[in-house]
């Protein structure tokens, strides 16, 4: 059976990523229901090099068996990790200590699903916001659930999407949310409405029609909203809401797209990762251990350390983000 | 001058002498008297006087021919006179000197005969010397061969002194004669060593006689025995109806033990641990010993000797080696012949074999012949499948007898000894790897049945080797085998079956399989590692390796309209226990990207509860080629699911479940 368990890593899938809040440790989940807990200053401390085997996790456990680990984000007191209907949290105590593997969550979070619907709704992507303790939560109902961690409760959920919610970004009192739908909204925090909609698919310098409408990545600045998917990576001016600028890269799918200091870095179905400038010069093209990249995460204390995930096994590390500084294995 | 005018003389003497005849006798007489006188004379008187007188004499005469001359010169008369008598006086000088003459040659005659005497006197002396000298010398030898003579009682070894006394008795030993006569010591030591050899001379001839008496009983005895043989086989040959119709091969079973026992010990440990399973629990094995039962005596009877004789070998071998290359042509030829012997004699297999027959429905049969390899001290398994007739085209391989005993063990593919040593034996005699030398295929288990243990190489081999390291390892490994080939049988089956296109309904399977499909099998056949390598841009040294050369290929066209993929399969030589691996190619008309594919193989290869066989892979993977067409709107919707795409992977609903009439879902 190991030759099977060994095949089931070949054909493993980490869909996302997020660090403990003291920086020291690096979270990965996969499809296969699995969190890989690595230690970073084990990771990225010097060791023998002689060794051809890469790096495992330092610790791991199973929050969902036989579900996916679709999104892990990162409170104060928890680790939270999104899959199939609900939310769970974890004592970040136990998890980043050996007693791992024999974790029981210290929260569940049922997301409702649809009446019509046999299935559980996905938890595609989350973000924790500090300031009123709640997670923005994209859900494959179509919805974004406002999950307020002090009661537990779904405070409101902001619907409108057609399609499943691939991707959520927040900047200030704005949230973006990309879809399955092809549709980019912009949502007002305070009203919880939707203020703006993007059909980037209608748009004849964007649009993939051989790949797809759906939008996989999103992110925003005040000024900027930077989108991606089947159509091509593309930057837009939110007021206006015009292109300002279309990405031509090399790719069969936007799966991530992050604004980072004045620098786009942008992953997907392509086996580079790519540092942009809003002018669309490239900074660098780092190439990734994955098909397609689902997670790229990134911190500057107390090491800058940029993490790349997707469809394999391994996770690329970069300490300078312009090229890779070592792999690690999810198990 | 002198002796001339002295003969002179004396002729003028006889002259004067003659004048007076009859006197003849007398004057002679006169004459040797007169020499005789003169003799004497000469005799007496001093040489060194005769010497001065003669020196006066000549001073005188030239004092007088001074005197003459001075005269003459003068011219007178009256010294005429003088003259004269000057003459005269010169005249007498003359004779005087004469006379002197004479005296000093009887002298020198006379000393000249006696230096004569006394020489031959020297000589005389000298030879007598000379004479003894060697007769000297000659003595000396004699007396050194005399010293050096030895006595041909000196190598005879006499028993000590003290020994002698002891035991020799007082007539020989005489104590009081031989204390202190080493020489009569001697003798009676020799005495007593004669009587004492005599004694055991004796003695010998006794033995020997005995001896003969002896061996003459054992001839008769012999002989007696040997008429004995021929009724006893006689009695054997009569007993044998009587033993079959009883049902007892008694017979038999001797002479296969009595074989075994011949065999070299690793493969005696496999006969009797197989007998000993057939025996309890297996009637329908067949367990034999083959060979050439001569040579095994033979090598039987060496084994001692043969042994160490190897170990010398082994130390001696560094040394030939070791010498340098540049020596003589006709060295080094027979440096390579030896080199040659010795590669035969690494290569040596014992002449014994053990054959094992397993049988299986359907007259199958799997024959597997054991060698034991003396020097490389490991055991090789040569296997036969013998098979009805299957059909079949692309079954072949299949069912060639490697590939169905090839990995019986994880990892076990018998490309390689499993005894570390060999790779350095083989290498120094530069005979490549063991694979390449055909001497049978040394798969482990054919060394645990043999009770052959050896370090693995790989270190966590280390733990599967002592699970299995058990007194039933014989069972386990037939187990293994048997389960082994009726799984290939059942490949075959199913293979024959995919090539005729039809697809078997699946209804045992754990894991639900759809029934409704639309994509067609169009074409299976064989494929080859090559090939694989080729599409996919392959190669074995590639990290995550799940195919490797040693598994079967297949390769399945799907079709679904104008749709169509292609899978290349490859069966693990442990199918089913192993899953085998579908890598697919969509055709040109069909867009994907990489993780479309990999979405899919990890459908078809990874998500089983129970390793699955071809069939149902085959089945769930026309059925995700269906779900991923009509996801994509490229074909139809048949199918129930409810969302075509799910999650930021964009994931189709590949898993079936059997709900109502059938729906796909995601994972």
């Amino acid at each position: 059976m190991t030759e099977n368990l060994n095949a089931k890593l070949f054909y493993n899938t980490v869909l996302c990523q997020a660090f403990s809040p003291d920086s020291r440790y690096l979270l990965a989940g996969n499809i296969y229901g699995d969190v890989s807990v690595y230690d970073l200053s084990l990771a990225l401390g010097p060791r023998q090099t002689d060794n051809e085997e890469l790096l495992g996790p330092t610790y791991q456990f199973k929050p969902h068996s036989d579900q996916q680990v679709q999104s892990i984000v990162t409170t104060n007191n928890f680790l939270v990790t999104g899959t199939c209907g609900e939310i769970a949290g974890w004592d970040w105590k136990i998890v980043t200590s050996s007693k791992c593997s024999k974790i029981k969550p210290s929260w569940v979070i049922q997301i409702p699903s649809k009446k019509d619907s046999l299935e559980k709704s996905d938890v595609n992507c989350m973000i924790y916001s500090k300031e009123n303790n709640v997670i923005y939560a994209g859900s494959g109902d179509n919805q974004i659930h406002i999950i307020n961690l002090e009661n537990g409760k779904i405070s409101s959920s902001l619907s409108g999407h057609t399609g499943f919610i691939h991707n959520i970004a927040l900047s200030g009192r704005q949230l973006v949310s990309g879809g399955e739908d092809g549709t980019v909204r912009l949502w007002d925090l305070r009203n919880k409405e939707n203020t703006n909609i993007l059909h980037p698919y209608l748009d004849d310098k964007v649009a993939r029609p051989r790949i797809g409408k759906w939008i996989g990545a999103v992110d925003s600045t005040d000024d900027w909203l930077l989108c991606g998917g089947g159509p091509r990576l593309s930057l837009w001016h939110t007021r206006t809401m015009e292109v300002a600028m279309v990405f031509d890269l090399p790719d069969d799918g936007i799966h991530v797209a992050d604004i980072y200091e004045e620098r786009i870095i942008a992953g997907g179905a392509m086996p580079y990762l790519y540092h942009l400038t809003y002018q669309g010069v490239s900074l660098a093209k780092v190439p990734v251990s994955s098909n397609t990249v689902y997670s790229v995460i990134y911190q500057e204390q107390p090491q800058k350390v940029l993490c790349i995930a997707g469809s394999s096994n391994k996770i690329d590390l970069c300490t300078n983000f312009n090229y890779r500084e070592m792999i690690l294995k999810f198990a | 001058m002198g002796k001339e005018k002295d003969t002179q003389d004396t002729t003028l003497k006889t002259n004067s002498s003659s004048e007076i005849d009859k006197e003849t006798a007398l004057d002679m007489d006169m004459y040797k008297t007169i020499i005789m006188f003169e003799e004497e004379e000469a005799l007496e008187r001093s040489s060194e006087n005769d010497a001065e007188s003669f020196f006066d004499t000549c001073n005188q005469i030239r004092n007088n021919m001074s005197e003459i001359a001075k005269l003459k010169s003068n011219n007178d008369a009256s010294t005429k006179e003088d003259i004269r008598e000057l003459q005269v006086d010169t005249a007498l000088a003359f004779m005087e000197l004469k006379k002197l003459n004479r005296m000093e040659k009887f002298r020198t005659k006379f000393s000249r005969d006696s230096l004569t005497t006394a020489k031959t006197n020297v000589d005389n002396r000298h030879l007598q010397l000379q004479n003894l000298l060697y007769e000297v010398i000659h003595l000396k030898k004699e007396v050194l061969k005399c010293l050096q003579f030895k006595s041909k009682d000196e190598n005879i070894l006499l028993v000590s002194e003290e020994e002698f006394y002891k035991e020799a008795p007082e007539s020989i030993s005489r104590l009081e004669t031989t204390q202190n006569d080493p020489h009569q010591k001697r003798l009676a030591r020799l005495e007593w060593e004669l009587t004492q050899r005599k004694q055991l001379a004796l003695l010998c001839d006794n033995l020997s006689e005995n001896k003969k008496s002896v061996a003459a009983s054992i001839e008769s005895k012999q002989s007696r025995l040997d008429n004995l043989a021929p009724q006893l086989r006689g009695i054997l040959e009569a007993s044998k109806p009587l033993q079959e119709s009883l049902g007892l091969p008694l017979d038999k079973i001797k002479l296969e033990h009595e074989k075994a026992a011949l065999l070299s010990p690793p493969l005696y440990i496999l006969y009797a641990k197989a007998s000993a399973f057939r025996d309890a629990c297996d009637t329908t094995l067949v367990v034999s010993v083959e060979g050439d039962e001569e040579e095994a005596k033979r090598t039987f009877n060496q084994d001692g000797g043969q042994e160490s004789d190897s170990d010398n070998e082994g130390q001696s071998e560094n040394i030939p080696e070791e010498t340098p290359v540049h020596k003589k042509r006709h060295h080094r030829i027979s440096k390579e012949a030896r080199q040659e012997e010795k590669k035969l004699r690494l290569l040596q297999k014992h002449p014994l074999s053990v054959k094992i027959i397993v049988s299986f429905k359907n007259d199958t049969k799997l024959k597997l012949q054991f060698y034991y390899f003396t020097v490389l001290k490991v055991i090789t398994v040569v296997s036969d499948l013998l098979t009805v007739n299957l059909g079949g085209i692309s079954v072949g391989d299949m069912l060639a007898s490697e590939s169905v005993l090839r990995e019986l063990y994880p990892g076990d593919t018998g490309f390689d000894s499993p005894n570390p040593a060999n790779t350095y034996q083989l290498a120094r005699q530069k005979l490549g790897t063991f694979s390449s030398l055909s001497l049978g295929i040394p798969y482990k288990w054919a060394q645990w049945m043999a009770g052959l243990h050896f370090v693995p190489v790989d270190a966590r081999e280390q733990k599967s080797v002592i699970q299995d390291n058990g007194q039933d390892s014989v069972e386990s490994v037939l187990k293994e085998i048997k389960k082994r080939v009726r799984a290939r049988l059942d490949l075959c089956a199913e293979i024959r079956q995919l090539e005729s296109g039809s697809l078997s309904i699946f209804t045992d399977s754990i894991d639900a399989i759809p029934q409704k499909i639309a994509t067609i099998l169009h074409k299976f056949n064989i494929s080859s590692w090559k090939n694989y390598c080729n599409t996919f841009n392959y190669s074995e040294s590639h990290k995550e390796n799940f195919m490797t050369s040693s598994d079967i290929f297949y390769e399945a066209i799907l079709r679904r309209g104008s749709s169509e993929l292609v899978a290349y399969i490859a069966i693990k030589p442990d199918y089913p226990k192993v899953t085998s691996v579908f890598r697919i190619i969509f055709n040109s008309n069909i867009s994907a990207g990489v993780d479309i594919h990999r979405d899919i193989e990890r459908e078809i290869n990874v998500m089983w509860d129970k390793p699955p066989t071809l069939s149902a892979q085959l089945q769930r993977l026309r059925s995700c080629f269906d779900i991923y067409l009509e996801t994509e709107s490229m074909a139809p919707r048949e199918k129930i699911f409810f969302h075509s795409v799910r999650g930021r992977t964009r994931s189709r609903p590949y898993k079936y479940v059997e709900i109502g009439g059938g729906i796909f879902t995601h994972r």
